[in-house]
């Protein structure tokens, strides 16, 4: 609407003069913003000038840490909301959740996008990455299979968010070409999400010997499938309370009234997966007598993870949704996303080697660019919101 | 050994079966639990909604913004823009308002100008993005204009858009923007119910600066609530 006969000049700087656009970003906010991702830049360099072994805490006991744990599992499971709205609104016809399929897809483009540069940080020869997909396949490994799907998915994503900024740049015909395959992307991305969300849980398969036996199961692969589905959920929750609150000014005047709806039904669904979810968990305490290690101190962190962020994010949803209260669903949801991010840390790091004398600890430069690659997303994420179509679809298309 | 070996199979065994048996059975309990709203919510909701019908005028003709504010189209991609019907009853008697200078920029959805009144400063957001190219001085002097006439002579700033920016799409107007007051005033009524007293109880309309009473911790948040006032960097 109006964008074909916008200057890009325009466009990208919200209709102000280059310099008015600048100092607007003068704000303490922006500023400090600004000073974390510098920073992780700094340490992101100083980690490939250095080595892995100079900037991480990562040993060869202990090859995984935080930018596995926390920015690939983390930002992969958090980026579910992507596929799992989208086979919602486009394969099982619930259209009145459209509303926040852009915002969940591009939520999912972006946690997948920092999520492979996490991974490029943690990888010790970060120029092979393309070797599973044109040089050596290696189609024994489980590695083959998370390469190809988060490759795939990646430019999946990608795609399915492109009609957006065909929008905004004013390609119309482009944007009904992509429009017509839509369907195909979408089921597509279904399917490599499936495959991928659970095959991330059959990396830890193959060191049962190494993880404490709480968090090892044969139905791992299981646990970060359902869970993955709990986490896009939820976290379409979150982004879309704190998008609702951070763009006034792009949010079209009927979508307030909308959005406690909307909100209230994905709460529905979130407890009632998360309802089997922490079913299947129990079952696989239940597998191997694993249940007796209940009674130590790793016990009590899981309890915590099971009940405390769980259970607990289950009954809430399920309160809120039966007394209307979209307040309670959205602490629900951040107790839910909290919960997942527990878990895969657990998984990933804490589990590993529990209780070794040298258990790992990330260092400063792993954590910096962590919360730098967080702080970016997010930035993007404004960044776009401010411009294209994501949050007011019908508005723009019009 | 053998036999505490087969005992302990046994036991884990009978676990994962009770687990497997307890989710089918808490399974359809809990399903009914989630998808049944509490019977009382809809009656009250429906209560709210009649008792607050017709509380706000919605002419035809004008783009409303969430905001409370409007901007009406008077060619040469000029806007006449001012406040709703909500606004002036909330922050009223009216004692002044400030208002842009004639070639400041404003953006919508951001704050533009700030209304004063017996129940405190309102600051409210633009509905559309332009340059200020008039401004009503009547208005801003406490005339009443913006207090009697909202729609008419109490109009506070005309606003030229650039060429290609969006105009006015995506506000609301005609039925849909009355729908929009209604659902309003019954938040409205369902938020501040005890503060609006007998005045909304009884089916009436609520009275001139419904937000006098408010208490200051009440005031801010019907302000953060009802005139989406921007809190943080909204813009990158």
């Amino acid at each position: 609407m109006g964008n074909a006969a916008t200057g890009f000049g325009d466009r990208l700087f919200l209709g102000m003069r280059f310099r008015d656009y600048v100092r607007s970003l003068m704000t303490p906010g922006n500023v400090l913003a600004g000073g974390i991702v510098a920073l992780g830049v700094a340490a992101i360099a100083y980690r490939f000038w250095m080595g892995l072994g100079a900037a991480t805490n990562l040993t060869q006991a202990t090859p995984w840490g935080l930018w596995i744990g926390f920015d690939m599992l983390c930002g992969v499971a958090l980026a579910a909301g992507g596929f799992t709205l989208a086979a919602a609104v486009h394969l099982l016809g619930l259209k009145a959740y459209e509303p926040v399929v852009r915002p969940a897809i591009l939520t999912g483009f972006l946690g997948y996008l920092f999520a492979v540069i996490g991974l490029m940080c943690d990888l010790g020869q970060p120029w092979r990455i393309p070797y599973p997909i044109f040089y050596q396949y290696g189609v024994t490994s489980v590695m083959f299979e998370v390469g190809w799907c988060v490759f795939l998915y990646l430019t999946v994503l990608a795609l399915e968010f492109s009609p957006a900024f065909l929008e905004w740049m004013g390609f119309k015909a482009l944007r009904k070409r992509v429009g017509q395959v839509m369907l195909a992307l979408i089921v597509l991305g279904v399917l490599l999400s499936t495959l991928h969300q659970s095959s991330l849980g059959s990396l830890f398969l193959m060191a049962p010997g190494k993880m404490h036996p709480l968090w090892y199961s044969p139905y791992i692969p299981l646990f970060f499938f359902v869970s993955a589905i709990v986490a896009g959920i939820s976290m379409v929750i979150v982004e879309s309370g704190l998008s609702h609150r951070a763009f006034h000014h792009r949010l079209s005047p009927d979508r307030p009234a909308d959005l406690d709806g909307l909100t209230l039904g994905l709460a529905r669904g979130g407890a009632v997966v998360m309802f089997a979810y922490l079913f299947l968990r129990l079952l696989g305490l239940s597998e191997d007598g694993r249940w007796r290690e209940l009674a130590s101190p790793a016990g009590g962190w899981l309890a915590m993870e099971l009940v405390g962020l769980t259970l607990v994010p289950c009954l809430m949803f399920a309160w809120a949704s039966r007394h209307r209260r979209a307040d309670v669903a959205r602490i629900a949801a951040g107790l839910a996303v909290l919960g997942i991010v527990v878990n895969r840390v657990n998984v990933s790091v804490v589990a590993w080697r529990f209780g070794a004398p040298d258990h790992y600890v990330p260092s400063w430069i792993e954590i910096t660019v962590s919360v730098a690659l967080v702080t970016a997303g997010v930035l993007m994420f404004r960044w776009i919101v401010n411009r294209m179509p994501v949050l007011n679809v019908e508005e723009e298309r019009s | 050994m053998i036999a505490a070996g087969l005992h302990g199979l046994v036991l884990d065994h009978a676990l994962a079966y009770l687990l497997a048996v307890l989710y089918l059975l808490s399974f359809v309990p809990f399903w009914r639990f989630v998808n049944r709203t509490v019977p009382a919510a809809a009656p009250a909701a429906a209560g709210e909604r009649e008792a607050a019908r017709g509380w706000f005028d919605v002419p035809d003709g004008f783009g409303f913004h969430p905001g409370h504010s409007w901007a009406r189209g008077i060619g040469n991609r000029t806007f006449k823009v001012g406040i709703d019907d909500f606004a002036r009853s909330v922050v009223g008697p009216i004692t002044g308002v400030t208002l842009p200078g004639i070639g400041a920029r404003v953006r919508r959805g951001e704050v533009a100008w700030t209304l004063h009144g017996s129940a405190g400063s309102l600051p409210m957001v633009a509905p559309v993005d332009g340059e200020v190219v008039a401004v009503n001085r009547g208005a801003s002097l406490a005339s009443g204009r913006v207090e009697t006439d909202p729609y008419g002579e109490g109009w506070l700033l005309e606003v030229r858009q650039p060429s290609g920016i969006r105009g006015a799409e995506g506000l609301l107007s005609g039925a849909k923007a009355r729908a929009w007051m209604e659902s309003v005033a019954e938040r409205l009524h369902r938020a501040f119910a005890p503060e609006l007293g007998p005045v909304a109880a009884d089916g009436g309309t609520p009275v001139h600066g419904i937000g006098v009473g408010l208490a200051p911790a009440d005031w801010d948040r019907l302000v953060e609530d009802f005139f989406l006032n921007p809190t943080g960097d909204g813009r990158a």
